[in-house]
């Protein structure tokens, strides 16, 4: 139920981040990053390959160390409280496999002896599908399969946060909506969730917000829908082609900024009451509108329009052009 | 103690045991330890315990036999392998394979997991080390060691130095592999120092006796030889090795990398030359090992490739247009005069095949590589009679 999403709000975010930097050498992977996440929130962390998503979360976890900044996980630091935090935090890393001749369920019970309070094993295999093959060794498990077991294990110790990194990479398109429909299920059992995805539909359907980050910076933070909204600059109609006659017809209306062929049909931008606008003028030319659609933004559309954004004001800025507008809503 | 302490301690006892549990598991699964480190040397031990010409007692060995002699070599073949390969390429996979860094997101640190590693491999290195005692003197009449506290304090300091040794390769390697080769290029001198291949002794070359006294093997054959003859070790014996258990302790664990928040300097310079050191005598006898096969006209690569895929057990990995890197470190892309042969579930011993078109004839260089000597009495041995059988 998204409405019932984020029922924490105004509750004391259970993550803080703020000004975060890292970097290896002269490489900058993270620069300035700050955001909060409240409790049983699902938070994406976007961006594409390389933008500093997995830096992000791993400063999170405690597996390194910011240069500047503070990250506050439940209220500790993650390094100097690493043992602790890591009975309430689980995570689920890009990479991190198991030795090859491990069995299952040897696997899970083993990480089970290192909480207080684990979670029932038998359940746990049982909710991620991996009852039957507890057994199998770690290397002749599928990719889907090495994925669920990889959450699994950082479920197992029943922790109030997980972080999930890439966890859909790699899997087809049915094992990615099982997994979806899992985390929605770990959420709904009151764990906050930080998810780290280049997928936008993805982060659309799972995320209450999300934080863009690209080349390491944070260019954008809010909820998905916000996020497309933010981005909806253009109005865009998409179309059969009416013939050479009716792109003439089409290209001559003021409210029409652009049109462009795509396939057998043609996409008009513009503004206004587009759909309207446009049927109206084929028809006043004798002309026949076929297949009309209004084409929504989506968080993929923001994504790019956002990213391609910062490049132009970064481009700017080292023309000496105006700084780069403030990022996030 | 509050509750919640005990409570924690109590974990913690569970943790510790499971792990090690676990641990004793995947090595039985996997055994290159075990089969390497205890059953080789109690075929050593049966093979030259039957032979009754090696007990009689010797006026060159210092009045024991040959038997008696060789028995610290068998107890120090115990701790080369476990030390240097066993724990090495077990602990540079776990890094390898992002298992220390699964283990740092636990509130068990990963340096658990190094501690349940050594804790197998010491009960392995104990188990062998009274293999070796109790059926010597058991079934073969081997006289055991006359000063028991000089054999204990020897076998203690050699512990020390070896897995010391042992664990600055596991800190310093990053892959299986690497670990390998750098075990593998100190185990062949370490081992030819503790008398392994024969007994220093009947060199009588002083310096070849210098060198030896200031290894850690060689030390360490001369502290349990005297023990077996009843004198307490010698101080500079004992001082070497205690000297090399510090030294390496405190290396490892400078160097030691968990995976988490090391900064990746790929290898400088020093280290490239240190590398290439470690890894040329391996390099050496890879080309040494390296045999020809030569069949009639000029049958195509993939023709080749065929024809191993087809011939050599399944084990075994067939890489077209690969070849071995620095012998021992790796692969590379090569081009199609190369085909690579990498054998069993860690892909270390392994083979490579050269493809050398001449007027009349082809000749097809087949070369050993990971560890060469094994790798020729198997991967390489397997690779040259397919050829042989499908070609010629």
């Amino acid at each position: 139920m998204r409405h019932s999403a984020t029922p924490g709000a105004g509750a004391p975010p259970v993550i803080t981040v703020e000004h975060l930097r890292k970097a290896y050498g002269a490489t900058v992977a993270v620069d300035d990053v700050s955001f909060s996440v409240g409790p049983g929130e699902i938070f994406g962390v976007l961006g594409r390959n390389g933008a500093g998503k997995t830096t992000t979360v791993e400063c999170i976890s405690g597996l390194r160390v910011p240069d500047a900044g503070e990250v506050r996980v439940l209220g500790l630091e993650p390094r100097h409280d690493r043992e602790e935090l890591h009975q309430r935090l689980g995570v689920q890393l890009q990479q991190g496999a198991l030795p090859p001749k491990l069995r299952v369920g040897e696997a899970v019970q083993l990480y089970a002896s290192f909480y207080d309070r684990p979670a029932d094993a038998a359940r746990l295999l049982e909710r991620l599908g991996l009852e039957a093959k507890r057994g199998s060794y770690w290397r002749v498990l599928s990719g889907g399969q090495k994925q669920r077991l990889s959450i699994a294990l950082a479920l197992i110790g029943q922790p109030e946060v997980a972080v999930l990194d890439e966890l859909t990479t790699g899997l087809d398109p049915e094992a990615r909506r099982e997994t979806w429909d899992l985390i929605e299920g770990v959420r709904d059992s009151g764990v906050t969730i930080v998810l780290v995805t280049h997928f936008m539909d993805e982060a659309e359907r799972l995320c209450d917000q999300v934080a863009l980050i690209d080349q390491g910076k944070l260019i954008a933070l809010g909820k998905p829908t916000q996020l497309a909204a933010q981005a909806a600059t253009a109005k865009r109609v998409r179309l059969r082609a009416p013939g050479q006659l009716g792109e003439q017809v089409l290209r001559a209306l003021p409210e029409v900024s652009a049109v462009e062929h795509k396939g057998p049909d043609i996409v008009v931008a513009g503004s206004g009451n587009l759909v309207t606008v446009i049927v109206l003028a084929l028809d006043r030319a004798d002309l026949v509108a076929e297949d009309v659609r209004a084409e929504t933004r989506n968080l993929e559309d923001a994504f790019l329009a956002l990213t391609s954004r910062a490049e132009q004001s970064s481009a700017g800025a080292e023309a000496g052009g105006p700084a780069a507008e403030p990022a996030g809503p | 103690m509050t509750t919640a302490t005990v409570r924690h301690r109590r974990r913690r006892a569970r943790a510790v045991s499971l792990l090690v549990a676990t641990e004793a598991k995947l090595a039985w699964r996997l055994p290159t330890g075990l089969i390497f480190g205890l059953a080789l040397p109690a075929l050593l031990l049966v093979i030259f315990g039957s032979i009754p010409a090696l007990s009689r007692p010797k006026q060159q060995f210092g009045g024991i036999s040959f038997f008696n002699l060789y028995a610290p070599t068998l107890i120090l073949l115990v701790l080369l392998v476990l030390s240097l390969l066993s724990l090495p390429m077990q602990l540079a996979g776990y890094r390898e394979q992002g298992v220390l860094r699964r283990m740092w997101t636990t509130p068990v640190a990963p340096s658990f997991l190094l501690a349940a590693q050594l804790t197998l491999n010491l009960a392995l290195a104990a188990s062998g080390i009274g293999l070796v005692l109790g059926v010597g003197a058991g079934a073969f009449g081997l006289l055991l060691p006359a000063d028991a506290g000089g054999f204990a304090l020897s076998i203690v300091l050699s512990v020390g130095a070896l897995f010391a040794l042992g664990l600055c390769v596991a800190a310093v390697a990053s892959s299986t592999q690497v670990a390998t080769g750098i075990g593998l290029a100190l185990f062949y001198p370490l081992a030819f120092f503790a008398g392994v291949y024969f007994p220093l002794t009947v060199i009588g070359s002083s310096l070849v006796n210098q060198i030896s006294e200031a290894l850690p093997s060689g030390a360490a054959f001369d502290a349990l030889h005297a023990s077996f003859l009843g004198q307490f070790p010698s101080g500079e014996a004992l001082g070497v090795l205690a000297g090399y258990t510090v030294v390496f302790a405190a290396a490892a664990v400078r160097w030691f990398r968990w995976d988490v928040e090391q900064p990746r300097k790929r290898h400088g310079g020093a280290a490239r030359v240190v590398t290439s050191a470690l890894t040329a005598p391996g390099a050496f006898i890879s080309h040494a090992l390296t045999h020809t096969v030569s069949v009639p006209g000029s049958p195509s690569a993939d023709e080749i490739t065929q024809q191993l895929r087809a011939g050599v057990p399944s084990r075994y990995e067939v890489l077209p247009g690969r070849k071995m890197k620095r012998s021992l470190l790796g692969d590379e892309p090569a081009g199609p005069d190369y085909i690579m042969v990498k054998g069993g579930l860690t892909g270390f011993w392994r083979a490579e095949v050269h493809i050398v078109r001449g007027t009349g004839g082809t000749s097809l260089q087949v070369k050993p590589g990971g560890d060469p000597v094994y790798s020729r009495i198997g991967v390489a041995r397997a690779v040259g009679r397919t050829l042989q059988r499908a070609l010629s």
